[in-house]
């Protein structure tokens, strides 16, 4: 640290740090120099001088980033009036010379979206998020040219969410067509989205969005004050921000639900959830949410609800048996074998013969490989991908068995675990059963049934206490609401759906069918 | 810091309570489970007979040669030593929780059950659901050393024998092990067994259930035949349900109708009168007509009611057997002391002392209504021209 601030007082002017909190000087010279200075080892940066006007002519700057603004915008809408329409107004008017920037902004460029700053901290902050700075000798102000334009991904379809019925599209890097995209689905003036610039480098533009009106006004304050509490160096994705904001920070339970859907995003905004997004990153975060919420696929609400009923009780099996399964056949081959029916022991006993280790070692094995394999083919390139699941599949399933090293119904348990965990629609909840498992399957081993009762007492004291954004992690299951517990298990009927599901503070519970909830 | 503490002190007790839980989990392919468990008693000694199950997946037992079981003997001077000293001759430790048959060698029952009683309620290997069967002329290893047809494991055998028998014939009643305990300790109930036997077909050897035993308390009194099991089934307390009926066909001595029954409903009730007690039985069965060995045509209105009667006066039939031999006995195996307390507990205190005497002294006064409810698809008999 000692040299760096062992400069001497003098330097305090070309000090890059010092020098960026500054006015404007006016006087383009030193403005430019100033700002080169600030900019300096930004190769990417152009600085361009040039004059308008004439009698005399007047001396400007035009500042950009190569790559973050449309160049075709800039010429046409930018250096082309200046540099030749002035000289017209010039000369028909004359004598403008007297308040050069009104006539700028105002008569001379057709851009719609212009700004003016006052200091260099500002024009910064704007050339890095893809605007023009336009600088005129002798006005104390900086002109500001919203010229965004870089080259994005385009809307794709989602990768991790995918559906069969429903909206295909999925939010991509840019936040601005990502509020876009919501916007398009609520035309709606309540659709409120709240700019903040959070991170002290990155300043990243962080989104939250919620439906005026149908949102809990005090939700909305309590996000916005823990958003603008945040102090931070960096946000490059929303659990950046979800790990300053949430409830319970230590914890496995996700408090917060990540989309890449726009639809699904609309859904929760219109029962009255926030959403928040961030400047590139593709993946909104959605709160406050509760754990049964987590097995509710988008998908549910567009197919017939009688189905979909049916598809969303089998996920809840689903979860249990991916959350209990292996430690359920662990305890009871090790404690309660009077449980199994006797032929069913037979084969067991049979296909045991000869396995070295016991049989929790063989699911903890045998759980880890699947974690590991399933681990290895999400970052795998897409060419290999096909070759790690056929030695999954053989290497792991068969020849282990072969090898006796495994028994065969600890595979089929294996399998059929690792398929029910892959049902939860929600990636972040599948990872916290995917976490429980193991501890289940230890308590398993340790003490039988007692030691999963006592663990699965123990996780749910832990999500009763938790919370999210004030709702209840359990909710409508604790505390309990048979109405909205009715959209949990089931999927209702839209015509039957006549209230929000609630939460504290919320004003409008009413979508349809009453009066009061019409706006 | 103190929510921080007593997390840590939570995680040590779990950690600790790892290593220190009572009950030790065994691996199941250490381990040799018994489909059935026997005792018997010879010679001042107890014998433990267990049938233990040959590991085998479904498929290499069907491959496998000879039985797929071994029958293993052990003598003690208890049932308990007996049972452990298995594992000097046995590599693997057996586990009964699976056996639910459970034989009783005629000569321990007749040397009385008391001394079995204990150890079968107090032993936590023994299922309470298991079956009680006593073998009847042969001992309980030479039933378990049997090689049942298509059941591989006899003591399974003799289980889908008992129940399977008790919804097509409806003869013998299965009696769990929970109900034969509870029935030995209820003063005013006694306790009764079906009983197992071995017959020779062309030197075949099968399995057949011949009788039940009667226990006075837990001293062997006798049996009763076919009949007289089938009246006692009559007479159990619960709803019975299955079973056949053959009854002469009306107005033909020689044939015989099938009439199958439903569901039978036994309400029995003492009836202190005049210094006398008495025991109503009430019956309401209902039944089926199945088939008959005439091609009369029965199905009309006048025969069914003589139908009725017929079945219920075979009933009756059965059923007075089945009293006649239990007085004979002095075993009061329906239970009617027991509902004496409930009835007139004065009285069953002056009578508790000798109550076998007073029991098969007890007149029973039976009452049967018997209902035909339908015939099936059939109504006519089928006319051979």
């Amino acid at each position: 640290m000692r040299y760096l601030s062992g400069k001497s007082a003098s330097d305090n002017a070309s000090d890059p740090h010092k020098l960026i909190d500054q006015n404007i000087t006016g006087i383009l010279a030193t403005d430019q120099a100033n700002l080169e200075t600030i900019l300096q080892n930004c190769s990417d940066i152009v600085i361009k001088p040039f004059q308008f006007g004439s009698n005399p002519p007047i001396k400007g700057m035009l500042l950009y980033f190569d790559g973050l603004v449309d160049r075709q915008e800039v010429e046409i809408n930018l250096l082309k009036p200046l540099m030749l329409e002035m000289d017209m107004l010039c000369s028909q008017n004359g004598g403008l010379h007297d308040n050069v920037l009104e006539n700028v902004l105002y008569r001379i460029l057709t851009m719609a979206d212009l700004k003016t700053v006052k200091d260099y901290n500002s024009i910064c902050h704007h050339i890095s998020s893809g605007d023009t700075v336009f600088l005129i000798d002798g006005i104390h102000e900086a002109l500001v040219a919203g010229t965004r334009s870089w080259k994005g991904r385009g809307v794709e379809a989602p990768e991790n969410e995918v559906v069969i019925f429903g909206p295909k599209e999925a939010f991509t890097e840019t936040v601005r067509f990502n509020t876009a995209m919501i916007r398009r689905r609520i035309k709606s003036v309540n659709l409120k989205m709240e700019s903040y610039v959070i991170g002290r480098v990155t300043k990243t533009d962080v989104v939250l969005c919620y439906v005026s009106g149908i949102a809990p006004p005090n939700l909305v304050n309590e996000l916005r004050s823990r958003l603008s509490a945040i102090d931070t160096d960096a946000i490059l994705d929303p659990e950046y921000l979800n790990s300053f904001i949430a409830d319970t920070k230590v914890t496995i339970f996700t408090q917060v639900e990540y989309t890449e859907k726009p639809d699904r995003v609309c859904g929760h905004l219109l029962e009255g959830r926030l959403a928040v997004l961030v400047d590139g990153s593709p993946t909104a975060m959605i709160l406050p949410v509760s754990f049964p919420q987590f097995w509710i696929a988008a998908e549910d609400y567009y197919t017939p609800f009688i189905p979909a009923s049916f598809y969303r009780m089998g996920r809840f099996i689903a979860f249990l048996v991916a959350l209990l399964l292996p430690s359920l056949y662990v305890a009871v081959t090790t404690y309660h074998q009077e449980m199994i029916p006797t032929a069913l022991y037979l084969t067991i006993a049979a296909t045991r013969q000869g396995v070295p280790f016991p049989i929790f070692v063989e699911a903890i094995l045998m759980e880890a490989t699947f974690e590991l394999l399933r681990e290895a083919g999400l970052r795998l390139p897409r060419a290999v991908g096909p070759a790690v699941s056929i030695v999954g599949a053989l290497i792991i399933g068969d020849a282990a068995v072969q090898a006796g090293l495994v028994s065969t119904p600890m595979v089929v348990i294996v399998a059929f675990t690792g398929i029910a965990s892959f049902v939860a629609p929600n990636y972040n909840a599948a990872l916290i059963i995917r976490i429980a498992r193991f501890v289940f399957l230890i308590a398993a081993a340790a003490l039988g049934f007692m030691g999963i009762m006592i663990v699965l007492i123990l996780m749910l004291i832990r999500m009763a206490s938790l919370s999210s954004l004030g709702l209840p992690y359990l909710s409508p299951l604790a505390p309990f609401n048979w109405a909205q517990l009715s959209d949990i298990m089931v999927r209702r009927p839209w015509y039957q759906a006549n209230q929000r599901p609630y939460m504290e503070g919320m004003e409008n519970q009413v979508r349809q069918g009453s009066k009061e909830g019409q706006e | 810091m103190k929510l921080g503490l007593f997390i840590r002190l939570l995680l040590i007790a779990l950690i600790l309570s790892v290593c220190l839980c009572g009950c030790q989990g065994v691996e199941v392919e250490q381990t040799a489970i018994a489909t059935g468990v026997a005792a018997d008693w010879d010679d001042g000694d107890y014998i433990v007979s267990v049938q233990l199950a040959k590991v085998a997946t479904a498929e290499q037992a069907a491959s496998q040669e000879g039985p797929q079981f071994i029958v293993l003997n052990e003598r003690g001077q208890t049932l308990t030593e007996a049972a452990r000293r298995l594992n000097l001759t046995l590599p693997r430790l057996p586990r009964w929780y699976h056996a639910n048959t459970l034989l009783l060698g005629e000569n321990l029952a007749q040397q009385g059950l008391s001394d079995i009683i204990d150890f079968l309620s107090r032993n936590p290997n023994v299922r309470t659901n298991s079956l009680l069967v006593m073998t009847r002329g042969a001992t309980p290893l030479e039933v378990y050393q049997l090689d049942t047809p298509l059941e591989p494991f006899s003591a399974v055998a003799i289980r889908n024998i008992l129940e399977n028998q008790e919804d097509q014939v409806g003869i013998y009643k299965p009696v769990i092990l929970a109900d034969f305990l509870y029935n030995v300790a209820t003063p005013g109930i006694d306790p009764v067994i079906p009983q197992v036997r071995i017959i020779s077909d062309h030197g075949k050897k099968f399995l057949t259930i011949a009788g039940t035993a009667v226990f006075r308390g837990t001293e062997w009194a006798g049996e009763l035949n076919e009949a007289e099991s089938r009246g006692f089934r009559f007479l159990s307390s619960e709803r019975i349900r299955g079973g056949l009926l053959v009854v002469p066909a009306p107005g033909d001595e020689n044939r015989h109708i099938t009439i199958e029954l439903i569901s039978s409903q036994a309400t029995m009730k003492p009836v202190w009168k005049e210094g006398e007690l008495r025991m109503m039985v009430q019956i309401t069965a209902d039944g089926n007509f199945y088939d008959q060995t005439s091609s009369k045509t029965l199905l009309n209105l006048e025969t069914f009611r003589l139908m009725e009667q017929l079945s219920a006066d075979q009933i009756e039939q059965d059923i007075k057997r089945a009293i006649g031999k239990a007085q004979g006995y002095q075993a009061d195996i329906f239970g009617w002391g027991r509902l004496l307390e409930r009835e007139y507990p004065h009285i069953w205190s002056q009578v508790a002392q000798d109550w076998p005497e007073v029991f098969s002294a007890l007149p029973a006064d039976i009452q049967i209504t018997f209902k035909l409810r339908r015939t099936y698809l059939t109504d006519k008999s089928f006319v051979i021209k």
